[in-house]
């Protein structure tokens, strides 16, 4: 009888662990099952920046800009299958309270609120996908992680942010890239890539539902007695070389982009091609001491076709001349240094010297600059200092000083003309990455 | 146990886990990076809202830093055509 009950106890005892082990595998299958269910995982940023800015001009009393700016995007990302994944970004960036006065047609955001009126209007920067078909080849698609892109990162402490070094053309840019990720050694990697970023000349009747294409080719100067022109897409071509874990530094970037647009129209009238070269290096903690180098060096040739008449003006103008057509070639340098300070106590903050130098006809389109002034596309030359503060992991505090003294006016539109402005600029900037 | 705590770091993750093996890839960067035996590197790879998996992972803030002196370069998701 003994027995018997000391059987039936081990048995019950079995049959209980096996319950047991069930109930287990069934939470490990729910946690599973969520997991894969969850198919997009989320991360972000959040960055708000004040501005004091002041404007010396001859002869006339300094001028302040006093700035408040917020700045965010909320990343996903999803993996449904190992050989693809999509990216997206949904960003905005505003003034805080902006309040327009004389600005026609504009309200502020004293009255601004979520509105059905707006459509619901969100500003995608992002949104594309990776296909990688085999090992060495990647295929691209959509809205590209075109901004952001170097050495933008290297002042908050933060990983490479876009692939277009950001003297090149920094704005959100659609189109199709291949990439080719030849396998080079275990710490190296290279990748070579073509952007085709295609043009659409498309005009949507709401009313109709109908849309008319321009015509592509032989386009109309709009000038009496000038050649018809033909619009070729924006065309780009990388190589993008890292080498990580060297005693020289911890990692060594390079890159090389060419970028070329032809007779993109500016207006109706006039046309405009442009050819970019540019060479980006970064040495980050040279010799492992904290130390990171980097320098951007980037040329542009605009040539343009037609000519813009401008009410009341003596001539007709063009891209960066006074004259129907024309031809302007220039250069720009970003160069700087960020030393981590070996603190452990203040959680190594970051000294940083930032230089920046362009020629007269020198072109940058910087649309996601978060300086106060033309500071990145400056003809002439600007340079900052600043200090960068970590917080807590993901978060910190950047605050900073500019000076500009250009020499030339910036813009697209005529002939730069003499500048005899010189900026300043002191700013606190807070970003979170999270 | 230590099968429930990778299913957690997969929720915490999302779907970029649902494939890709996070510290798999950390390993690897440790070991080409550091010049680290597999094996410690294997013990560097710590799990955890604020291992150093995920740090890798999201890769907020670039280098990470794994311990014993060795600090790894990470990709940003998203940040680079073609991956």
């Amino acid at each position: 009888m003994r027995k018997l009950v000391l059987l039936a106890m081990a048995l019950s005892g079995t049959a209980l662990a096996a319950e047991k082990e069930k109930s287990l595998e069934e939470r490990v299958e729910a946690l599973e099952f969520a997991s894969y269910a969850s198919s997009i995982s989320w991360s972000g940023y959040f960055q708000t920046r004040y501005d004091y800015l002041t404007i010396k001009q001859d002869g006339q009393p300094d001028q302040h800009q006093v700035m408040h700016r917020l700045l965010g995007g909320i990343d996903f990302k999803a993996n449904p299958h190992e050989k693809f994944s999509v990216f997206g970004r949904v960003a905005f960036g505003k003034f805080y309270n902006n309040n327009p006065l004389g600005v026609p047609g504009t309200s502020g955001t004293f009255s601004g609120a979520r509105r059905y009126a707006d459509d619901g209007k969100a500003y995608i920067e992002r949104f594309f996908i990776n296909y990688t078909p085999i090992d060495w080849f990647t295929f691209t698609a959509g809205r590209l992680p075109t901004v952001d892109g170097p050495p933008r990162h290297i002042l908050d402490g933060r990983p490479r942010l876009g692939t277009y070094p950001s003297q090149v053309y920094a704005v959100s840019l659609d189109g199709y890239a291949l990439t080719f990720n030849p396998k080079i050694g275990d710490n190296q990697s290279l990748s070579l890539r073509y952007v085709l970023s295609p043009l659409s000349f498309m005009q949507v009747s709401s009313t109709q539902n109908s849309v008319n294409t321009n015509i592509y080719e032989n386009i109309p100067t709009g000038v009496p007695g000038k050649e018809n022109v033909s619009v070729r897409d924006l065309n780009s071509w990388m190589a993008d070389y890292s080498l990580t874990g060297t005693s020289v530094a911890r990692n060594i970037g390079l890159v090389y982009q060419g970028l070329k647009f032809e007779n993109l129209g500016i207006t109706p009238a006039l046309r405009m091609t442009v050819v970019k070269h540019a060479a980006y290096i970064e040495l980050e903690d040279i010799a492992q001491i904290g130390l990171t180098a980097y320098v951007s060096y980037t040329t542009s040739d605009v040539k343009s076709k037609g000519a813009q008449i401008v009410p009341g003006a003596p001539f007709p103008i063009s891209a960066l001349t006074n004259a129907p057509n024309g031809s302007e070639k220039g250069h720009g340098v970003i160069g700087g240094l960020s030393y981590k300070l070996p603190v452990d106590a203040l959680k190594t903050p970051s000294l940083g010297v930032e230089y920046v130098e362009g020629s007269k006809y020198y072109i940058n389109f910087e649309r996601t600059s978060d300086e106060a002034f033309s500071f990145y596309d400056v003809r002439g030359t600007a340079g900052q200092v600043y200090y960068l503060q970590p917080l807590l992991p993901g978060l910190t505090v950047r605050v900073g000083y500019q000076q500009a003294k250009p020499d030339y006016t910036t813009g697209v539109l005529g002939a730069p003309r003499d500048s005899k402005i010189e900026y300043s600029n002191v700013y606190a900037n807070l970003r979170a990455d999270f | 146990m230590r099968f429930l705590r990778c299913c957690v770091l997969g929720l915490i993750l999302g779907s970029s886990t649902a494939h890709a093996d996070p510290k798999e890839d950390l390993v690897k960067a440790v070991v080409d990076q550091c010049k680290v035996a597999p094996d410690k590197a294997q013990s560097m790879a710590t799990p955890g809202r604020t291992g150093t998996i995920v740090q890798f992972t999201l890769c907020v803030a670039s280098p990470v830093d794994v311990g014993d002196g060795c600090k790894v370069v990470c990709k940003k998701p998203g940040s680079n055509i073609g991956g």
